[in-house]
């Protein structure tokens, strides 16, 4: 089988910029949430956010994320080692929640041009010196995972050698004001699954992969993180900011991704969930997974990155593959930051108060959008004989 | 061998003839002209193609901009700017994503396949790529795939496999 795998990486965080510094900040559980003067627009007593110290001195939105989207991209090139230079089957998929939104207002000189949102992506590429087809997924939270989910396509459809994916958002006052509305940030801290959830603190961030087959068509690969094996992609056709209670479409999300994989329930070791924090996401997500895994959903470590990162938008499934990826590498789980007290509703084999260490074959994340959209991807460990 | 892929329904809706009154929907109230756009002219291609007749999960949406939907977010964000938070219409900010015009149609018309959201840059062409790609690799047999510039217009196709067309009595105008 000759799934689309990893072969570089960047990653621009609050825990640092580097897949180590990354997973060691989730793995040591040290809280990130401060303070934060980029949301104090919106007029809340107190506004905190998980925000990426290195940003810090950018005040323009649009600077901020073309600063942080250049920076992810260049590392992850960098980290493969190969060159773009000559090659034209190459493409470039970015999924970003928000992307410029924040830039429209007003005092940034906002200039009336209508079509400067949908800039992103090209803007992106060209900083980076990067030549080729590009597209721009503004699907609210799932944008990166299905950023990884569309590169894989254009790899697996043999349109394209090499596919750079990933996903970014920088904090958004815009909709911090809209959650604080609808009641879904949770002024103590993000705290999943647990039985005195509120909801989610915002984070931001960017995390870009270079997928490629290991067919020899992108040169050779000096490392390989992990292969892209599977993905489903499902609408709940339900409402604009809830989930289906039933979660029938979840389900058949977690279905599609796993026989696309070519695995079986029993191989996931691990699920990487959506795990926003919010009382009625997270009731729904566990209901999901157990009634999915059955026998098995006892066995699964399950964890939730948006404890320690916060809800980084459009960037949260790719922060999810790069757990994922954190996972097989490392053999080990994180815990779920700011997990206290399981709720019933949540039951399942959180792993809370510090990581365990377990080697694994398969990873899932789950990623759900406001839209209704489900995107479910498997991460498998590359088998040696591959490699 | 995969069967072909093609258009088997076309829909384009200027925004000076978008006559919003006539525009009947239960979530009405809450939706910009935007997404009652993209809504129209997706129920005219669902009921032209009898779409109806494919079960939800094997039919996807794909909702597509170069703008966005820019007035309700510069209206979103003139009231932040004048009134803080607390002036925020909770029913009215999940206009400022472009996944909400996506979620009225799939909701609407109980699409449950694969949906996405995409920004273009005017590259409108490139509205088919992603439902190609599904209905290829066998995830879905049809794919509503609708764009939409603010203030200008919206257009609509309703793509399919030549099998799920021909199993509805559907006739291909166009082959991709």
């Amino acid at each position: 089988m000759n799934k689309p795998s990893v072969v570089g990486l960047g990653v621009v965080s609050a825990y640092g910029s580097s897949l180590e510094e990354y997973f060691g900040g989730l793995l040591g559980g040290k809280s990130v949430l401060q303070p934060s003067d980029c949301l104090d627009i919106v007029g809340d007593t107190s506004p905190r956010a998980v925000a990426v110290p290195a940003l810090s001195g950018y005040d323009s939105p649009d600077e901020k994320i073309m600063a942080m989207g250049t920076m992810a991209i260049k590392s992850a090139l960098a980290d493969w080692g190969g060159t773009l230079t000559g090659r034209e089957r190459v493409g470039f998929v970015v999924g970003s929640g928000l992307g410029l939104t924040d830039q429209l207002y007003d005092r940034y000189g906002n200039n009336g041009d209508k079509s400067y949102l949908s800039s992103l992506g090209a803007r992106l590429a060209a900083a980076c010196s990067i030549e080729c087809e590009t597209v721009y997924i503004g699907n609210a939270c799932c944008a990166g995972s299905q950023a990884l989910c569309f590169g894989a396509d254009l790899l697996e459809s043999g349109d394209l050698d090499i596919v750079i994916a990933g996903g970014i958002d920088v904090l958004s006052p815009t909709a911090y004001a809209g959650f604080l509305r609808l009641n879904a940030i949770d002024a103590v801290a993000c705290r999943p699954f647990d039985k005195d959830r509120r909801g989610i603190t915002v984070g931001e961030g960017a995390v870009f992969f270079i997928l490629t087959k290991l067919d020899g068509s992108a040169g050779n690969a000096g490392k390989v993180y992990c292969r892209l094996a599977g993905s489903g992609v499902s609408n709940d056709a339900y409402h604009t900011v809830q989930m289906r209670p039933e979660a029938g479409e979840i389900i058949h999300a977690m279905e599609t991704a796993l026989s696309s994989a070519g695995l079986e329930k029993k191989d996931v070791g691990v699920i990487i969930a959506h795990g926003t924090g919010t009382v009625l996401n997270d009731k729904i997500e566990s209901a999901a997974i157990r009634k999915f895994f059955g026998k098995y959903a006892s066995d699964i470590y399950v964890t939730a990155p948006k404890g320690a990162i916060g809800h980084t938008g459009g960037a949260s499934g790719a922060f999810g593959f790069l757990t994922a990826i954190g996972t097989i590498i490392y053999g080990k789980v994180p815990p779920v930051q700011n997990l206290q007290n399981v709720d019933p509703d949540c039951e399942l084999r959180l792993v809370q108060g510090s990581f365990v260490e377990c080697e694994q074959k398969a990873v899932m994340v789950d990623t759900f959008a406001f839209g209704g959209t489900n995107v479910v991807i498997i991460c498998e460990k590359i088998p040696e004989d591959v490699l | 061998m995969r069967s072909k892929i093609g258009i088997t329904g076309m829909e384009h809706l200027s925004w000076r003839d978008f006559d919003e009154k006539s525009f009947e929907h239960q979530s009405a109230r809450t939706m910009d002209k935007f997404t009652r756009s993209m809504i129209a002219v997706a129920g005219k291609l669902y009921k032209d193609t009898h779409a109806a007749e494919i079960p939800p999960h094997r039919l996807g949406v794909t909702v597509a901009t170069s703008t966005g939907p820019y007035e309700s977010i510069r209206n979103t964000q003139t009231i932040l700017s004048e009134k803080g938070y607390i002036g925020i219409n909770p029913s009215l900010f999940p206009n400022i994503m472009l996944s909400t015009s996506l979620s009225h149609v799939a909701a609407t018309l109980n699409c449950r396949g694969p949906s996405i959201a995409l920004y273009l840059d005017g590259d409108r062409h490139r509205i088919t790529r992603y439902g190609i790609m599904q209905i290829s690799a066998g995830r879905c047999d049809g794919m509503l795939a609708l764009y939409a510039d603010d203030g200008k217009e919206c257009f609509g196709l309703f793509l399919e496999s030549e099998t799920s067309a021909e199993k509805r009595g559907q006739k291909i105008k166009l082959y991709i």
